[in-house]
């Protein structure tokens, strides 16, 4: 068990989102709502071009966390909300937080942050320390 | 209704001996410090007092015209703290302090109270609700229909997806996330939703004749619990099921909310993960786009 107290926090992750890796995404994880990679259809919608999917920002918080804990550990639980949309081009930032420790293991506060420093999505997580099944 | 709402409050500009004596007829009880001055003075009060029960019934009454039958008083638990004489101002009220969600409609728990001249509450308790699901009028969107179209409470549908490193490797290569091809990241549930993936929309006709202007959508949350990380060569089983369909209102207009579970199942039928999907779509309901 590794020396983890609440109120640690996980270092941050940046990432700058590209319209190529929205395609590549949508590619990888079968989902090709237009809203991701159709300029046209995304302003038709009101929106200033296209957005990033809400399940790669939560991608990007499940690397965060895989990232800090490590192999030797794993993830059993796993939530995020969107509450406002991301642009391509403009950093998100990821960050985390320990809330709770246990004997075996850790729970986390996620969130992520646009460049205005507005959350932008918000999750938890439940790290298990040792082998998963 | 949501936690913390406040219940339109009843105001009586003063409890009448009419009142208090019609109360007495109706329930046969002729206890005479509710009408007799000389009666209330012997008991130490400065005049005849209001029937607590009158007030419990009032708070009742109060309830009722907030529910407008949207849905029936279940239990009202009253203490009579204070006594308030005949004559007194006094205002019913209450707020809501807890909505869940039970078979075929909401439990709403509430506190009340009565509020004397002065302000001072002579009548504390709690009352629970229980309202009825959304009315399915042509105005709302959590239609009858759509709840059928989705199967709600049963299985919608069941899809077996392979996972092979190279699906891995390429979800990997899309987040940036450089991590071994052998284990799934956290998030490769995602990839393997039969509605994500259009293997299976159910819903795509009813939500198409909605009549009102769309105002935004997209996906509101996902949860996933597993039992083991999700691995290359793993042959899943993802079996489908919509468990709520609702609708409240929201900054960009009306929202609409369908919640989906998929179980994922490994090639031996043990649960290797459970995920929650919760998808919402906003509608102006005042700009209709279609007859």
């Amino acid at each position: 068990m590794r020396d983890v107290e609440v109120g640690d926090r996980l270092p941050a992750l940046v990432k700058v989102v590209t319209t190529e890796q929205l395609v590549r995404y949508a590619g990888a994880a079968n989902d090709y709502a237009r809203i991701h990679y159709d300029h046209a259809h995304a302003r038709e919608r009101g929106f200033p071009g296209v957005i990033v999917h809400g399940l790669l920002k939560a991608a990007f918080l499940g690397q965060l966390v895989t990232e800090w804990c490590g192999p030797d550990a794993w993830v059993r639980r796993f939530s995020v909300q969107y509450r406002r949309n991301d642009f391509p081009a403009q950093p998100i930032t990821c960050h985390g937080r320990v809330t709770a420790t246990a004997a075996d293991s850790v729970e986390l506060e996620l969130w992520t942050e646009d460049p205005e420093r507005q959350v932008t999505t918000k999750g938890t997580a439940t790290v298990v320390f040792g082998p998963s099944a | 209704m949501r936690v913390s709402e406040a219940i339109p409050t009843l105001t009586v500009d003063a409890a009448t001996l009419e009142h208090v004596v019609r109360w007495s007829a109706a329930i046969d009880d002729y206890t005479p410090i509710h009408f007799d001055p000389e009666a209330a003075a012997a008991r130490g009060m400065a005049g005849p007092v209001v029937n607590g029960p009158w007030k419990a019934a009032l708070l009742a009454t109060m309830l009722e015209s907030w529910l407008d039958g949207r849905g029936t008083l279940a239990r009202l638990d009253c203490r009579y703290r204070r006594p308030d004489l005949v004559g007194a101002a006094l205002t019913f009220g209450g707020t809501v302090t807890a909505v869940t969600a039970a078979t075929g409609h909401d439990v709403v728990e509430c506190d009340v109270w009565v509020a004397g001249a002065d302000g001072d509450k002579t009548v504390t308790g709690t009352a629970t609700v229980h309202l009825r699901p959304a009315s399915t009028d042509e105005e709302t969107l959590a239609t009858e229909r759509l709840k059928a179209a989705v199967r709600l409470g049963q299985e919608a549908g069941r899809f077996t997806y392979e996972v092979t490193a190279g699906d891995i490797a390429r979800f990997r290569a899309a987040v940036g996330d450089p991590g071994p091809d052998t284990v799934a990241p956290l998030t490769f549930f995602a990839a393997l939703d039969p509605v994500e993936r259009r293997d299976m929309l159910l819903d795509a006709e009813v939500l198409d004749e909605i009549p009102f202007a769309k105002t935004g959508g997209g996906n509101a949350f996902n949860e996933v619990e597993y039992e083991r990380p999700i691995r290359a060569g793993d042959v899943i089983t993802v079996v489908t099921s919509y468990t709520e369909v609702y609708e409240r209102d929201g900054g960009s207009g009306r929202l609409l909310f369908r919640v989906r579970t998929n179980d994922l199942l490994d090639a031996a039928g043990d649960l290797v993960a459970r995920t929650r999907m919760g998808h919402v779509m906003a509608y102006d309901l005042k700009r209709r786009v279609k007859a």
